[in-house]
């Protein structure tokens, strides 16, 4: 078993700044950055997830959270850096379950297996065709995927598909009839 | 024959039905196909590739040349499979292939009469005429005469799962030497054993893969397997995948893959009967199966005691000079010229490691001598060999091969050693061109049986020593592997992508047909009733520069720019002026690359000082967002500018058309809308529903129009806003043909469509857009070469004509001329008069304005009239509305 939730809408947030300016600046907006690649931290509805060495994004569950990005602006002001909102960019996913490992495995060439990735861990990676941000957010293991807007359709359809694959799927056999093959010669 | 005697994998208590071209057999499970046939009695199961000689059974595992049947039914069928490989179940159907009327009775046959007329490189030899003849009469010959099981035509109904999987230690071959291999390297952590057959006792700690043919090594480890997950269970018990692909990382690879025991070579080797002495004690010992009554052993006679012992006559002879038989051999000729009866042969000609995967790593082979065969040489990076794989083989030296009629060395590609001799001696004396030329090794079964015998013979031709010549490269796949698991779940809609915008539902909802843009779908026209799409372009048109359309432009590439150098970078990346552009204003830009030809178009917009949002094409979002990275990152590190990719966030509605102001009007609050406080090319933030909105006064129809964004999340309640607010103007939604048809009577070009990667700013008209006054800018140093200025060079210009042209075609000076001026970019039908009119790229085309030229389309030469690229509205007066 492996359910894939889509979430509900979020706000989110781009921050481009170096290193060098993230550690004048300690933690913007009362957020802790993490410095250590493909790590995010949660500071209850937020997240800041790790997307490049000068390259973060903030997840809040709250859609509208301007108030995060006032903030962040403020906190930024006057550094070479950018706060950017791209609420719209991209949707998340969750996937829950016993089988939400071996649903990743099917969907993604990263090993999921602990230690090899663990909670608060996360990667920007390919989910089946899509280019996605992919966290570890329960020890179950619990998955959550970034995954742009326009992709979401067809990531949940696949996803959908290749669920049907899993060794404790019950889904039914393929019909064994015969199609209508016209008769072969030898 | 089944005996009391041996039969480790079957279970004699249960008995299973099978038919064999259409009759029915009997086995037992854990039999395959062939120790089923084989205890049945039938050793004739197949037609060879090219000759159609009658073949048997001649191994007991994947090697298998010549067994190769069809299973299954219908759309079920799969062709070439290898009936050693087969496990059988209740209700299995299997026919033999490559022979008609019957098995026994195979007009193909006849070729093998022929077969003077087919030595090795018989195509290049047999076959000559034109072009013409090899299309119509000889491929179509040698297609129907060669080949194996037709593949089913109607779709796989079967599904197929694929799977990554992690490990420190991968081993392949799960016999005694690969069983001890991962116990062993459980302590350095996760240990995937892998086996083609049916798993031993389970082993702690070992994941274990059964009915698993690793048949790919790739690089960094990868190892792709291939799991037979239902192919063994009757129908009616089968649930879920049929097969699943392995992708396999691991960070040690141990091959345990064994060796492969080598048939002789003499004249009629191929005989049905005739065996490799290790298969036939496989069938005793595993599945208490006789191969013969009268049972000639050659090359080796270990087990020979075993088989006396379940009651067969055994002769052991030091070398067969011939075999003798039909459909089954009956007699041999030793080395002596003695005739011995029989009904099975069993052969021993030495062992060959199974290196293929060990080569397909880049792992080098070593001939050894004494064993006569290639061996793997151990290489730090390489794959760990153990057991037989290694190179652990007995030293069975085999007689030398007997040349005369029919004395084959590549069974499944019926190449035999008098070919191989014929291609030595037309020249062709490296491996790959024996190969190539004479097909050794070539067929599925990738040489297993035929590579040593095939070299063993080129170097003894060439007088050199065994293993002189080298050896040919091993390619994936080790085994064949169907499509259906490599292709697994990304089949039918998901072979690739289809990204939508937030506004697909409503589309589809509106009956919209769609067309691909990329990944894209996007609205091609908007049908009512029984329109077709000329009816619909019209009527969309129409609207558009009659009343007013909606259009959804979310699709366009969205790139944020900021930072105190943001103008500065624009100044580069673009051939025009940024710097000047004030706050609350955009400019059409042209990104030119190095060579200076068009890469890319697009408005851009001043969001603040340090602040722009630049636009990009749908096709090129991507790209141009790479493109600006890489500059910014290798050739201007010092610009303090970041750049963020923004195209999802912002969804776009073009409202375009007279009556685009009214709708705003009715639509969007906390903005003046008045041309003097709201002009072309500005743009105003705005409310529409609630939300905010950016409004650009951008127009790629001519007319006037508004572009609205918002964020993506609230698009679809923006869009029913505009809707709701256009009811009472007659707002028409219209799709991506209407689009080109509005733009190309602007003149106004698409990137891929005027442009190919040739075209630069000036053969467009676009020399405006060039600020040549600035010190540097991506493409200004190619912009001076003299033939960028040359008179001749293609100019973008329109062609009026009486009938349309296909885009595309030639463009020539005369009716009948050859010397192609140029080609049509874009043809449409005007979108008020319905008269056809196009773009088109052609040589000198400025000058050639008022003069004729013709297109050639179907055969044709269509009349144009060169004019001017602007068919609407020239002034311009249109854009305010």
């Amino acid at each position: 078993m492996a359910e894939i939730e889509r979430l509900p809408e979020a706000t989110l947030i781009t921050v481009r700044c170096s290193a060098a300016t993230l550690g004048q600046i300690g933690e913007p907006a009362g957020l802790t950055f993490p410095r250590e690649a493909n790590r995010f931290t949660t500071h209850g509805s937020t997240r800041v997830v790790w997307t490049g060495p000068d390259d973060w994004l903030i997840v809040d569950e709250r859609p509208d959270a301007s108030d995060l990005l006032a903030a962040l602006e403020r906190a930024f002001a006057g550094h070479h850096a950018a706060v950017v909102e791209v609420s719209g960019n991209r949707v998340r996913f969750r996937i829950s379950g016993p089988d939400a490992r071996a649903l990743m495995n099917r969907a993604c060439a990263l090993d999921f297996d602990p230690p090899h990735f663990a909670t608060s861990q996360c990667a920007g990676t390919i989910v089946a065709r899509a280019q996605a941000f992919v966290m570890q957010t329960g020890d179950d293991p619990t998955y959550e995927l970034l995954v742009r807007r326009s992709f979401a359709a067809y990531l949940a359809d696949w996803f959908v598909t290749a669920r049907r694959a899993l060794p404790s799927s019950s889904a039914a056999p393929p019909s064994r009839e015969s199609g209508a093959t016209p008769p072969r010669r030898a | 024959m089944r005996v009391g005697q041996g039969g480790a994998r079957i279970d004699r208590s249960r008995t299973i039905r099978f038919s064999f071209d259409g009759r029915q057999q009997t086995g037992h499970p854990g039999d395959t196909l062939a120790s089923a046939l084989l205890a049945n009695g039938i050793h004739f199961v197949a037609r060879s590739f090219k000759y159609h000689r009658p073949r048997g059974i001649l191994s007991a595992g994947a090697e298998e040349p010549n067994a190769l049947v069809t299973v299954g039914e219908g759309a079920f069928a799969e062709p070439n499979t290898r009936a050693t490989m087969v496990e059988i179940y209740e209700g299995l159907v299997a026919r033999s292939q490559n022979a008609w009327p019957s098995l026994g009775h195979d007009l193909g046959a006849l070729t093998g009469f022929a077969s003077g007329l087919f030595p090795a490189g018989f195509y290049y030899k047999t076959f000559l005429g034109s072009s013409r003849t090899w299309t119509r009469v000889y491929e179509p010959f040698i297609r129907r005469m060669a080949g194996l099981g037709p593949a089913p035509t109607a779709p796989d109904p079967e599904t197929y799962d694929k799977v990554h999987a992690h490990c420190e230690t991968l081993v392949i071959g799960g016999g005694a030497a690969g069983r001890a291999a991962a116990s062993a390297a459980l302590a350095d952590g996760r240990v995937i054993l892998i086996d083609e057959g049916v798993a031993g006792a389970s082993l702690d700690g070992v994941r274990l893969l059964d009915r698993t043919t690793a048949f790919g090594c790739y690089d960094d480890h990868l190892v792709m397997a291939v799991e037979r997950v239902t192919d063994h269970l009757p129908p009616s018990q089968r649930s879920g995948p049929r097969q699943r692909l392995w992708q396999i990382r691991a960070k040690r690879i141990v091959l345990a893959t064994g060796a492969h025991q080598q048939p002789l070579v003499f004249p009629n080797n191929d005989l049905p009967g005739i065996m490799l002495a290790a298969a036939g004690l496989i069938y005793l010992r595993d599945f208490g199966t006789l191969v013969g009554q009268r049972i000639v052993m050659v090359g080796s006679s270990d087990g020979a005691d075993e088989l006396r012992a379940a009651g067969a006559e055994v002769v052991e002879i030091e070398a067969i000079s011939a075999a003798h038989g039909r459909k089954r051999v009956t007699s041999v000729t030793d080395g002596g010229g003695r005739r011995h009866r029989c009904d099975a042969v069993l052969m021993a000609g030495g062992w060959q490691p199974a290196v293929h995967l060990h080569s397909q790593m880049g792992g080098r082979l070593a001939f050894d001598a004494e064993k006569h065969c290639f061996v793997p040489i151990r290489e730090e990076g390489q794959a760990h060999t153990v057991g037989a794989c290694s190179g652990d083989v007995l030293r069975d030296r085999p007689p030398p091969p007997i040349p005369g009629s029919k004395a084959f060395v590549d069974f499944q590609n019926d190449v035999t050693l008098a070919d191989i001799d014929l291609a030595t001696r037309e020249g062709f004396v490296s491996v790959e061109h024996l190969k190539r030329y004479t097909t050794t090794g070539m067929a599925t079964d990738q040489g297993k049986l035929s590579n040593l015998a095939a070299l063993t013979r080129l170097a003894h031709n060439l007088g050199g020593a065994p293993g002189s010549v080298g050896t040919t490269t091993f390619r994936p796949p080790y085994t064949p592997v169907t499509f259906g698991a490599l292709a697994a779940h990304d089949r039918d809609q998901f072979i690739d992508p289809a990204r939508v915008t937030p506004l697909h539902d409503w589309h589809v909802a509106q009956g919209a047909v769609f067309e691909d843009v990329g990944q894209w779908k996007r609205p091609r026209y908007f049908p009512r009733g029984s329109e077709d799409m000329r009816a619909a372009l019209a009527r969309e048109c129409r609207a558009v520069r009659e009343g007013v359309g909606l259009f959804d432009a979310s699709t366009l590439g969205k790139i944020d720019v900021r930072g105190s150098d943001a103008a500065a970078f624009l100044e580069l990346v673009y051939a025009n002026r940024w710097a000047s552009l004030e706050i609350g204003r955009c400019r059409y830009g042209v990104m030119l690359g190095e060579d200076g030809m068009l890469l890319d178009d697009g408005v851009t917009a001043r969001i603040g000082d340090e602040h722009f949002i630049t636009f990009t094409t749908t096709g090129n979002a991507a790209r141009v967002l790479d493109h600006m990275e890489d500059y910014l990152q290798t050739e201007w590190p010092h610009l303090r500018v970041w750049l963020n990719s923004v195209t999802e966030h912002w969804a776009a509605a073009v409202v375009t058309g007279p009556r685009a102001r009214d709708v705003l009007r009715a639509a969007a609050t906390d903005v003046d809308l008045a041309p003097a406080a709201f002009p072309h090319l500005a743009w105003r933030e705005a409310r529409i529903a609630g939300y905010p909105v950016r409004l650009y006064r951008i127009s790629f129809t001519g007319e006037l129009s508004f572009e609205v964004h918002c964020d993506a999340r609230v698009a679809r309640v923006v869009w029913d806003a505009l809707v709701a607010a256009g009811e009472g103007f007659g707002l028409t939604p219209y799709g991506t043909e209407a689009m080109h048809v509005l733009r190309a009577e602007k003149g106004y070009i698409i990137i891929g469509q005027e442009t190919d990667g040739t075209v630069a700013p000036d053969d467009l008209g676009l020399s405006w857009a060039v600020a040549n006054k600035k010190p540097d800018f991506i493409g200004k140093r190619s912009l001076a070469r003299p033939d960028m200025s040359h008179p001749d060079r293609k100019q973008l210009v329109g062609l009026t004509m009486v009938q349309g042209v296909a885009e595309g075609a030639q463009l020539t000076a005369g009716a009948s001329d050859t010397d192609m001026l140029g080609h049509v970019t874009s043809s449409y039908r005007g979108s008020l008069d319905g008269q056809p009119f196009a773009l088109a790229l052609l040589a000198g085309g400025r000058a050639r304005i008022g003069s004729a030229v013709y297109a050639r389309c179907d055969g044709r030469s269509v009349r144009c009239t060169v004019v001017a690229p602007l068919f609407h509205d020239p002034e311009g007066a249109r854009l305010d509305g």
